[in-house]
């Protein structure tokens, strides 16, 4: 278990940033799903101590938060959303400072400074102040210094903000890899469904403050096997409402494309017979798979 | 298998001791500010060509023995050669000190630092010693080995004899020179994320308050509007611990708005840094 929250509840003023939540997550690579405010960014500064709760108790690695912050730090490494950085360092030099700020002796700090830029992929740059760096580069050192320390939990909070599409890919590759094969536990923060879909295979999902949900992303997807994409010939009122009328979920793409979902008890044989029934053809009928978009959207819409 | 795997690599190293961690903050501060040729060359360089004019004096004297106006070495001379060092005080905070957190909470670094493991205090100690040091550097420093020169200089132990008290008293004072002005350039440096304001905030303070305190003696036509003046204050605890008791003998007031304006700063700083900004 690394971390672990009872019934926490932080508020900012009247403003209940995490309402009551309640979860546990045991490790791996975990995504961190909500809406703008539903208390993301809370949830990660409560588990570094930066928060403290008003009701309720966390716990990090079995520490918890207020008694522990230091001891807890030492085994996190914290990405944040903002752009941040020390003025007038270069790259190298931040990302040792970094380190020793965690207690790295001098000597260490400057040769894994060196290391962990390389495995970013920042080779030249780092010699270079960071007011000169792009947004690209900003967010790899920001991801460099969290690695410095060699922390056990990596909180990552909007990693690939302003960053191109091949920066981005660079980016989730790096998190996928650490999380894949260095053994280090994530939890990713992003409004990017793809980038979690593509990096955790947990998922947790926040809103208002409140868990909405919570589990592994293949099983969630799994739990709406009966997904289809039907393109048809012909004017369809008539066909969709029948089909509404059976309990069948629609969503309409195009004019003649829709994707439906069908509830237990009706199967692809009875869409066929009430397509028939109205005089409608069916060009197409496509098993489809719920992306987690879909999973999404369906948990904060109910 | 590479023969060197430049891939991430677990870091098995110990960690330091939490004790000195504030070093960490003070050592790449004064780096990072003592890579400016301009600061070196215009403020620091000038403040130490001070110690070397005061320095000649006292080999003049000894060597010589012809300057009359130093034929008795007093504690006036010491207290003098800090009192000077005022100037170049003012301009290190300025140039110096004004963007120590300014500058971080600009770009965000705080929500850096204190996502390690780094307390508050030891934030701010590493700021306050960053001014401290430098500050210490063209006062006690220097003041320190111009007794050590004048001690070593003389032809008996006499003046060690009757004048080792003036160890403590520059020690002292040049606490009295610096800490406040250090807390009160990191106070108006943590109220804006601008330098710059923070530079300027503290000059108009500092001049300023000769110029209120000139208004209103001309007001209420009374000494005691001297204290609103700040370094007026520094002077009269310097004359009270180099035991000049001349006219201004009310010394203990000066340490009294001292030690209060020490006080608020130091507040003002400690609530102004956080980890979160919390925007309600």
């Amino acid at each position: 278990m690394i971390v672990r929250f009872n019934n926490v509840s932080i508020l900012y003023g009247d403003v209940v940033a995490l309402d009551d939540l309640s979860i546990e997550i045991n490790g791996g690579a975990i995504g961190l799903l909500g809406p703008n405010g539903a208390g993301k960014t809370t949830f990660i500064k409560t588990i570094l101590g930066l928060l403290t709760p008003q009701n309720g108790s966390a716990e990090v690695f079995g520490m918890d938060v207020v008694q522990n912050k230091m001891e807890i730090r030492k085994q996190i490494g914290y990405v944040p959303e903002s752009d941040c950085y020390i003025a007038g360092m270069s790259g190298v030099n931040f990302v040792a400072y970094m380190g020793k700020l965690c207690g790295m002796p001098n000597k260490e700090a400057i040769q894994r400074a060196h290391e962990i830029l390389q495995y970013v992929g920042m080779d030249e740059e780092r010699y270079r102040t960071i007011e000169t760096y792009s947004t690209g580069m900003r967010q790899k050192i920001k991801l460099a210094q969290a690695l410095m320390h060699d922390p056990e939990l990596l909180l990552l909070d909007e990693p690939t903000t302003g960053m191109d599409p091949k920066g981005r890919q660079e980016m989730l590759d790096l998190i996928k890899d650490i999380s894949s094969s260095k053994n280090i536990n994530i939890i990713l923060s992003s409004h990017l469904l793809p980038d979690i879909e593509y990096t955790c295979q947990d998922v947790i999902v926040l809103r208002d403050g409140k868990l909405v949900i919570t589990g592994n992303i293949q099983e969630l997807k799994a739990t709406h096997k009966k997904m289809y994409e039907v393109r048809i010939k012909g004017n369809g009122e008539v066909f969709l409402s029948t089909l509404k009328s059976k309990g069948v979920e629609l969503w309409r793409s195009e004019r003649n494309l829709f994707r439906i979902s069908l509830p237990e008890d009706i199967g692809t044989q009875e869409i066929f017979k009430i397509a028939f029934d109205n005089g409608i053809q069916i060009r197409q009928l496509i098993q489809t798979r719920y992306s987690l978009e879909d999973v999404f959207t369906k948990v904060i819409e109910e | 298998m590479p023969i060197h795997d430049q891939s991430y690599r677990h870091w098995e190293g110990e960690l330091k001791s939490h004790y000195l961690r504030w070093w960490v903050i003070t050592y790449e501060g004064l780096k990072v500010i003592l890579r400016r040729k301009l600061f070196i060359i215009l403020i620091l360089t000038p403040a130490i060509i001070q110690f070397f004019v005061f320095g000649g004096l006292i080999y003049g004297f000894n060597t010589f023995g012809a300057m009359a106006n130093l034929n008795q070495m007093t504690p006036d001379f010491f207290f003098r050669f800090c009192f000077q060092q005022t100037f170049f005080i003012l301009l290190i905070c300025v140039f110096g000190g004004s963007g120590l957190i300014a500058n971080d909470m600009k770009s965000n670094a705080l929500q850096l630092y204190f996502s390690k493991p780094l307390t508050r205090s030891d934030y701010i100690i590493g700021k306050i010693a960053i001014i401290m040091i430098m500050l210490e550097c063209i006062t006690a420093v220097p003041c320190l080995l111009l007794f050590i020169e004048y001690a070593v200089l003389s032809q008996d132990l006499t003046f060690l004899r009757e004048n080792y008290w003036l160890i403590g008293s520059i020690i002292a004072y040049s606490l009295v020179l610096n800490l406040p002005i250090t807390f009160l350039t990191l106070a108006l440096s943590s109220v804006t994320k601008n330098y710059r304001y923070s530079a300027i905030i503290l000059v108009a303070i500092i001049l300023g308050s000769a110029v209120v305190s000139g208004l209103l003696k001309v007001i209420f036509r009374s000494s005691w509007t001297n204290f609103v003046m700040y370094w007026y204050n520094i002077g009269i605890i310097g004359r009270g611990l180099f035991g000049m008791k001349d006219e201004f003998s009310e010394w203990q007031w000066s340490l009294v708005i001292m030690l209060v304006l020490s006080i608020i700063c130091f507040w003002i700083m400690y609530r102004k840094i956080k980890g979160v900004e919390i925007v309600k």
